[in-house]
């Protein structure tokens, strides 16, 4: 501090000192301690120590420091209201404030800042609600971009200051001055003239001044107002002084025809340079007015150059005008401005033509039923069909093939055309013979009736004549045709189109693999014999076959003309179900048969067949079109055909078929390998109207007597015809493998086999009458029935009112179903393996067919019922129950199994028997049964959901199942009289249990209590109980 | 008239690549594919005999390649019964499509690049999503019965030519497909540029124009020889002249409405000329044959070199 005083004296007044100085350290004096943080006090601005520790003072130091009075804060003091009652008294925060608060740091502190009017927004806030005010509603509230266009008056803060200092607009800003110094100042000012302005002439002012002069003295004028220079920086890139058209100049706000130039003035007096800008240069002697009024004229408005039709000002395209007058000659309508015609004219866009009708397409659908009819009428009012009349149509309809539209697509040709393929084949193939050699074509639909009997005429050198010809077999042949004409009438031709398309396909194939010599019967001579379902009684039979006949024909009614006068009422009426029911029953096997197989295209006479060395002889009609160049309708195949979703999003094409579910070709596909589809109706083969060349169907086309064994004496005869279904083999085969051999070897004992096919359709009769039959059947012993014996069971089941007898009836039913399909594959197994021909009987025919065809859309599983070995194996245990268990219904199956001679009774038509005994059987099941049996299952609902679900379920299961039923039966029955209370009770507890799931009737209900060791142990028991029974062979008459 | 026929031989390329299975022109005709029986892919500018690039990744000799709509995919298709699609910048198989059961004849994209339709020998088409990450195709149409030679793809349509002596055509649009018996193993089928008539070759030394919606016959050309091989034909840009290859080194030119021949070019082998790629726009033919491949001009066109 002394130095600094030191140093003030010494140069006071050059130097200024800021900051303190730091103290010199004398050299002995002892080291000051350094102040800790601790020590350090804050002190306010005043020097006072405001914060205090409770130590260092506490609430005395806050008492005397900050609150400054005893009683805490000073109270305001009262001030009486009375005299500004009307006041309005209002406190601010700041009234609580003391100066800390407003200070630096306080809570409100006061700095200097620019007024909320002068911050931006501020302002421009109350400049648009000064626009807004001026403006009214006029300009929206939201449109700013005209509210900013108003400028409000309101004045700068610099002239409204200048105003409050005296200055008046127009007058320079400065000190007054006196009129002499003024006009000092302006003769000064008035020294040289620069530029292009001329000095300013003195003129008579300076003698007005004068005379002001005397009374003037004492004025003091406002300084001249001078504008100030501005420097503008040049941003742009025009010369200097440049300056664009001034629209007010060039536009002035009166009117002016700009259009006209301007009246040329008389400028000769004056002077050369006048008007604003640099002036004209010196080498220009006249430069009238240039600079004057601006005239559009002046300027070129447009780019291009002149043009005739005077439109100056016009600024649209130049083409336009000039291209609309070039509008060509045909265009009718008006071109938009702007726009020309296209000299490249647009492609028209392609039209789709509607599919093509075919040639004899009528718009109205007339059934050809009748036609058909008649064409059979024919057929069977001729006397005496023999063998040797046998026709290509008699066969077809034989195989069950659609009456005969085959003909060839030379039907189709005119005159010329036939002539012209005349002479472009060779000599040696005549016309005819191509035309017969052309195996099938199968012709539209639509072809007229007319040309289908022509048809028929001319298909009469493919007559098969049979060498064979003994009683039974005409018959057969006569039973046969009038089998076929029953399927006429509802085999669908289209898949017979396939059919046959797919056989000539494959024809030149099956002649060079099978030669002509094989069969010399007709192929199908022994199968058809097996459409006897009443070979056992021939009256029957007899009566039979007329009544296909008759029905045939048309007839409402048709067995009314057919009862025999011995019958009573009763057996009628059963025997005209019976009739019914094969009847329908028999109807599909033709039409399978008919896609397994392709019609001979040679004659079975002629041991040798020339085969064209050139394909020539048997070219499809496709081939032969497209040999004679008639590309085209005979060529085309024109399929539905669906793409994919995904494909037709991809090519920006739109779902032709939305919502179809197929793609590709809407026909159903089948597994190439599946025993399903021997099993499968063909009636339920979904083939489209157009699709005539169809992928060949699953089956191989290839004689498949096997599955169908013939009688002894043919065997020899067939045993050529091999099956080479290969790998068609499925679970079946594994699970079947020791049986295999076992329905090998007794592959001639047609009879066991019992499979069977029951038509729902037919079911109208009621259980009561089925009853009756079944008892009536059971009491006469011999005489076979066409009641299939599913069908009574189910019209049993429907009647039933005991419990345990329908339940029993319904597991047998289950059981039952299965055992076919191994069965079949059994046979084909067997056929594979075999080397040596399998027998081929009548009777076994019937089982494989599987179908009726009425409805056309059955499921394998749907309505038809299969009775197996194990059906008939459950009654045999029935059979040891008690007696309680008897009732009507099983009286019936009881007295049938009584009558051992179970291999006459049968129940339907021809059931073949189980080929294998029981017991391998039963072993069998038994083995698969134990894989699989879940003995948790102990409900079973006879209901006919169930069974209908059952069936649609795999074979292998329902195997698995029945079985189980079976046991369960077996199980109930003999615990049936010791837990006859305990039953009811489960049976509630069971019910209310499922009784959300299964809806059921009561007596439908049947519940099997059970545990998993009585079941095992019973298991033991059936098998015991069943190799106890030697050699009997069960048979479906025995439990019916 | 005879700007029309590329009747000049402007360069012959030597691929390097074992025998040449197919040329290709790209999309607009810039550049083309070579595929090589030694599994590679080569990329030209046969205009300028510049090789480009080489794409690498089939497992035995590819016999189809094409390239797409923008340049940026290539897809080809060979005996190692995959489809597979290039990129052609970094050359890097993007996918492989397996599924065929047996040699892939012939690829081709969807007018879009977005489809890959694949024709084997296994009697299907597949149809090749690009854009999805499954590997299994869209579609399999299965209605040839033999070999499936040649594909062509419209904006709406799939033509196929088969050895079982059809030509199929998918219309997508009206969903069918129409199946023309041709009376002999089809093996090479093309839309004309109109897109109303299908040029189909088939093994009896025949070229036919096909309406396309009728399926008649418009016109025969005969003259060449092709009853073993699968040999391309082709239409001119113009649709003026048929093109196609020939057994006996030959490639035969008729004029379209005359059924004239017009023109032979000697290749001076006696190869058959089994590929042919047509330029969409100029007067310039591809021609494959051997292990090389040949650039026909009109003979006004400068030489090459």
């Amino acid at each position: 501090m002394a130095l600094s005083m030191k140093m003030d004296s010494d140069e006071e007044e050059s130097f200024v000192i800021i900051g303190k100085q730091v103290e010199q350290l004398e050299e002995d004096e002892a080291r000051k301690k350094p102040v800790s943080v601790h020590d350090l006090t804050v002190k306010d601005s005043k020097g006072r120590q405001r914060f205090h520790g409770a130590f260092t003072g506490g609430f005395s130091a806050g008492y005397f420091n900050s609150v400054g009075t005893k009683e805490g804060w000073a109270p305001s003091t009262f001030v009486s209201s009375r005299s500004s009652r009307n006041d309005q008294v209002s406190q601010k925060a700041e009234d609580f404030m003391d100066e800390d608060d407003f200070g630096e740091h306080g809570i409100a502190p006061r700095k200097i800042a620019t007024a909320e009017s002068y911050t931006s927004e501020e302002r421009q806030r109350k400049r648009k609600a000064l626009a807004l005010a001026v403006t009214g509603d006029a300009i929206g509230q939201k449109d700013t971009t005209l509210i900013d266009l108003v400028v409000p008056d309101s004045l700068p803060i610099g002239i409204r200051l200048l105003r409050k200092m005296g200055w008046k607009e127009g007058q320079g800003v400065g000190p007054r001055i006196s009129s002499k110094n003024r006009k000092k100042k302006k003769n000064s000012n008035e020294g040289k003239v620069y530029g292009c302005m001329m000095p300013d002439v003195p003129n008579s002012s300076s003698e007005d001044e004068g005379s002001d002069e005397e009374y003037l003295k004492n004025v003091t004028f406002a300084p001249k107002d001078s504008n100030p220079i501005s420097f503008d920086a040049k941003d742009n890139v025009h010369g200097i002084g440049y300056r664009g058209l001034n629209p007010s100049a060039a536009l002035p706000s009166a009117h002016i025809n700009l259009f006209e130039p301007p009246p040329v003035r008389s400028s000769k007096g004056k002077r050369g340079i006048r008007g604003k800008g640099f002036g004209v240069g010196a080498l220009e002697d006249d430069d009238d007015d240039i600079y004057g009024v601006d005239h559009l004229s002046n300027y070129d408005m447009s780019m291009d150059i002149e043009d005739d039709n005077h439109l100056s000002g016009w600024t649209a395209p130049k083409g336009l005008s000039k291209d609309s007058g070039s509008t060509p000659v045909g265009y009718v309508g008006k071109l938009l401005a702007g726009f020309t015609l296209s000299t490249k004219s647009q492609k028209p866009s392609k039209v789709y033509p509607p599919p093509v009708l075919p040639r004899h397409f009528k718009p109205v659908h007339k059934f050809k039923g009748p036609v058909v009819d008649e064409s059979i009428a024919r057929l069977t009012t001729k006397p005496d069909v023999k063998k040797s009349t046998l026709t290509a149509a008699d066969r077809a309809l034989a195989l069950g093939e659609a009456p005969v539209v085959v003909g060839s697509v030379f039907d189709l040709l005119s005159e010329e055309d036939k002539d012209k393929m005349k002479k472009a084949k060779s000599g040696k193939l005549s016309l005819e013979e191509s035309e017969n050699s052309a195996p099938v074509f199968v012709k539209p639909v639509e072809n007229s009736p007319a040309e289908m009997s022509s048809n028929k005429t001319k298909s009469s050198r493919w007559d098969l004549t049979v060498r064979k010809t003994n009683e039974t077999e005409l018959k057969n042949k006569k039973e046969k045709v009038n089998e076929h004409r029953n399927n006429v009438a509802f085999s669908p031709s289209t898949s017979f189109q396939a059919t046959l398309s797919h056989q000539s396909s494959l024809s030149t194939t099956s002649v060079e693999s099978t030669p002509p010599t094989v069969s010399t019967k007709p192929l199908f001579a022994g199968n058809l014999t097996a459409y006897k379902p009443f070979a056992k009684t021939p009256d029957k039979q007899e009566r039979y076959e007329k009544y296909l006949s008759l029905m045939n024909q048309g007839k409402k009614d048709p067995y009314l003309e057919i009862t025999s006068g011995h019958m009573t009422e009763w057996e009628r009426e059963r025997e005209k179900d019976e009739f019914i029911r094969a009847s329908k029953l028999y109807k599909p096997l033709s039409n399978m048969m008919a896609s397994r197989f392709t019609t001979a295209k040679f004659d079975d006479e002629t041991k040798t067949v020339d085969i064209p060395k050139e394909e020539g002889n048997d070219k499809s009609d496709k081939d032969k079109a497209a040999e004679m160049k008639m590309f085209g309708q005979l060529t085309r195949d024109n399929i539905e055909w669906h793409p994919d979703k995904v494909l037709c999003k991809r090519f920006n094409v739109p779902d032709p078929y939305p919502g179809s579910s197929i793609i590709g070709l809407p026909t159903i596909k089948r597994d190439k390998y599946s025993v399903y589809n021997f099993l499968s109706f063909p009636s339920q083969e979904f083939v489209s109207q157009d699709t005539n060349n169809t992928p060949p169907l699953a089956i191989e086309p290839k004689k498949d007597e096997e599955t169908f064994p013939e009688t002894n004496d043919d065997k020899k005869e067939t045993s050529r015809v091999s099956f080479n279904i290969k790998k068609k083999v499925s679970i079946f085969n594994v699970l079947f493998e020791d049986n295999v051999s076992v329905s090998g070897q007794k592959s001639t004992d047609n009879q066991d086999k019992t499979v069977d096919i029951k038509d729902k359709a037919t079911e109208n009769k009621t259980s009561e009458s089925t009853l009756t039959e079944t008892k009536d059947n059971v009491s006469s012993g011999t005489e076979p029935t066409t009641a299939p014996p599913l069908d009574l069971y189910r019209a049993i089941f429907n009647s039933s009112d005991s419990d345990e007898n329908s339940s029993s009836n319904d597991e047998e039913e289950e059981k039952s179903q299965p055992e076919k399909p191994v069965k079949q594959q059994q046979k084909l197994d067997v056929a594979l393996d075999e080397t040596k021909p399998p027998d081929i009987s009548t009777a076994t025919l019937k089982p494989s067919v599987s179908t009726p065809s009425t409805s056309g859309s059955r499921l394998p599983g749907d309505n038809s019922k299969i009775q197996t070995i194990e059906e008939r194996l459950s009654p045999s245990i029935s059979n040891h129950q008690d007696a309680s268990m008897a009732s009507s219904s099983l009286n019936v199956f009881r007295h049938s199994v009584s009558s051992s001679d179970s291999d006459e009774e049968m129940f339907g038509p021809a059931l073949p028997k189980p080929s294998s005994s029981h017991e391998n059987r039963l072993q069998q099941a038994l083995d698969d049964h134990g894989k699989n049996y879940k003995p948790k299952h102990k409900y079973k609902s006879k209901r006919k959901e169930k069974y209908e679900e059952k069936q649609r379920n795999r074979h292998k299961e329902k195997s698995r199942e029945k079985l189980k039923s079976k046991h369960k039966i077996k199980e109930k029955k003999s615990k049936h009289k010791k837990n006859k209370n305990k039953k009811s009770k489960k049976h509630k507890k069971k019910k209310s249990k499922h009784m959300d799931s299964e809806s059921s009737d009561d007596s439908d209900c049947i519940i099997v209590s059970e545990d998993e060791k009585n079941v095992k142990s019973l298991d033991q028991e059936i098998l015991s109980r069943l190799r106890d029974v030697p050699g009997k062979r069960l048979t479906a008459a025995d439990f019916m | 008239m005879s700007r029309d026929i590329p009747s000049k031989l402007i360069q012959t390329i030597d691929c390097k690549q074992g025998a040449v299975r197919a040329v290709r022109f790209n999309a607009d005709g810039t550049y083309c594919l070579t595929c090589g029986s030694n599994k590679t892919i080569k990329l030209w500018n046969p205009h300028r005999d510049l090789l480009l690039k080489s794409y690498q990744g089939h497992g035995y000799e590819v016999l189809d390649a094409q390239a797409g709509c923008d340049n940026s995919q290539i897809c080809s298709g060979g005996m190692d019964k995959t489809v597979r699609l290039f990129d052609v910048a970094t050359g890097k198989a993007l996918r492989t499509f397996r599924g065929h059961a047996g040699t892939v004849n012939c690829v081709k994209f969807n007018e879009e690049s977005t489809v890959i339709l694949s024709g084997a020998i296994d009697s299907t088409i597949r149809a090749w999503d690009t854009r999805s990450r499954k590997n299994e195709p869209v579609q399999v149409m299965d209605e040839a019965k033999d070999s499936v030679t040649s594909i062509q793809v419209s904006d709406h349509e799939i033509l196929s030519g088969s050895a079982d002596n059809h030509v199929r055509r998918y219309d997508l649009r009206i969903g069918r497909m129409m199946a023309d018996y041709i009376g002999k193993p089809v093996t090479s089928v093309t839309f004309t540029r109109d897109g109303q008539c299908i040029l189909v070759s088939s093994l009896d030394d025949t070229l036919r124009l096909i309406d396309k919606d009728t399926g008649e016959l418009l016109n025969e050309y005969k003259g060449h020889k092709n009853s073993e091989y699968k040999i391309d034909g082709c239409l001119n840009s113009k649709d003026t002249h048929i093109l196609t290859g020939s057994e006996n080194g030959l490639v035969c030119i008729w004029d379209l409405v005359d059924a004239n021949m017009v023109e032979k070019l000697d290749h001076s082998t006696m190869r058959a000329i089994h590929s042919l790629s047509y330029h969409p726009s100029d007067t310039c033919l591809l021609t494959a044959s051997g292990d090389k491949f040949y650039v026909w001009k009109s003979k006004y066109a400068p030489s090459g070199d």
